[in-house]
């Protein structure tokens, strides 16, 4: 079964960090998401969500489906958020339970790997190895420590945005991290990576 | 496991995130604090990967995004007023054949509740009964059902207005 055959029977079966760029005027007008407001958000968002997606999934294709589906998913919630920064959170919410469920999906209904080389195209040379160390030292992590270090330092959510993402408890996101961090830092160093 | 954090952390962050390396004090700091040294391990790999990932992100531009969006929620609309018809139909259906039923075994049901009861009971009572109740029930159902189908027509000829 291909991923996207994955994709589609889940989907069947079952929704930027802030450009520095972006202006008052825009995230005001964001507030209101008609067309315009919404691809501008989506142009501010859709990079870092795939990332996030990318990492979490660890297949390209599959990141580009629920990367689709989860701005649908967020669109069709039509929920009234009181900042562009709330936005921001809810569609990583929906994003990170999107990927939940198709990990959930893909444990009941196991199937062949992922070619290791799958989620890595057109990068080469030491920082493919990084990509690689990461990967691998990440794949030894739950799903939900590799929800919060990703959101830590991929994104730079603060503790309290982590813990409505992710649905822990604020106080038990810094225990959390704090040993999530100390673990994947011993895989890494353990495989050898090294900055590139 | 002691969970504290080192006060270094932030400003050893904001130069990671400016992609630079350590150096001078806080690189001395970094071989003797085991915190910021797993920070620093840990942050800086996964900045390099999203930098690198969101470098290849090849996503579908935000007009394309939108207009599949209003043809999905176009024909989910379209499905969720099909299939509430379906329902409203199936009640009726039912509710008919109730009342038929009632109807054509009047004299029976009759018998059947004197006995037990030892009410008396006009002949068309049980059937009359069994269409009140019916219409009590169904009634607020159905246009609940409408109101909700509706709702879900305007959203999919909003939808449709706007990706045509």
């Amino acid at each position: 079964m291909t991923s996207s055959n994955v994709m589609s029977s889940f989907v069947t079966m079952s929704e930027t960090v802030f450009s520095s760029a972006a202006t008052a005027d825009e995230v005001d007008a964001s507030l209101r998401m008609d067309e315009d407001a919404f691809r501008a958000f989506y142009e501010r968002t859709a990079r870092p969500v795939w990332a996030y997606l990318m990492r979490l999934t660890g297949d390209p294709h599959t990141a580009d489906d629920l990367l689709q589906e989860a701005y649908y998913r967020f669109y069709r919630a039509a929920a009234n958020h009181e900042s562009e920064s709330h936005r921001r959170n809810s569609l990583f919410r929906i994003a990170t339970n999107l990927a939940r469920d198709l990990g959930r999906h893909k444990r009941r209904h196991p199937e062949g790997e992922m070619p290791a080389d799958a989620a890595d195209r057109h990068v080469h040379g030491s920082q493919l190895e990084n990509r690689t160390d990461l990967k691998r030292a990440m794949a030894h992590l739950k799903p939900e420590q590799q929800e919060l270090l990703w959101l830590a330092y991929g994104q730079g959510f603060s503790h309290d945005e982590i813990a409505g993402v992710i649905g822990v408890k604020r106080g038990d996101v810094k225990t959390l991290l704090y040993r999530t961090r100390q673990k994947l830092a011993g895989l890494l160093r353990k495989g050898g990576w090294t900055r590139g | 496991v002691a969970d504290t954090t080192c006060p270094r952390e932030t400003e050893l962050l904001d130069v990671i995130s400016a992609g630079r390396t350590p150096d001078g004090e806080l690189a001395n700091h970094l071989d003797a604090c085991s915190g910021c040294n797993d920070l620093f391990t840990v942050a800086a790999a996964i900045l390099d990967d999203r930098n690198a990932a969101i470098h290849e992100a090849n996503i579908p531009p935000s007009g394309a995004i939108w207009w599949r969006m209003q043809m999905r929620a176009y024909y989910d609309a379209q499905r969720t007023a099909s299939r509430t018809a379906t329902v409203v139909q199936a009640v009726v259906l039912l509710g008919a054949l109730l009342v038929a039923g009632a109807i054509l075994g009047r004299q029976t049901l009759v018998t059947a509740f004197t006995a037990i009861t030892r009410i008396p009971l006009a002949p068309w009572s049980i059937p009359l009964a069994v269409a009140i109740a019916l219409l009590a029930i169904v009634t607020p159902a159905v246009l609940w059902v409408a109101m909700a189908d509706g709702k879900a027509e305007r959203r999919g000829q909003k939808a449709e207005g706007a990706s045509l």
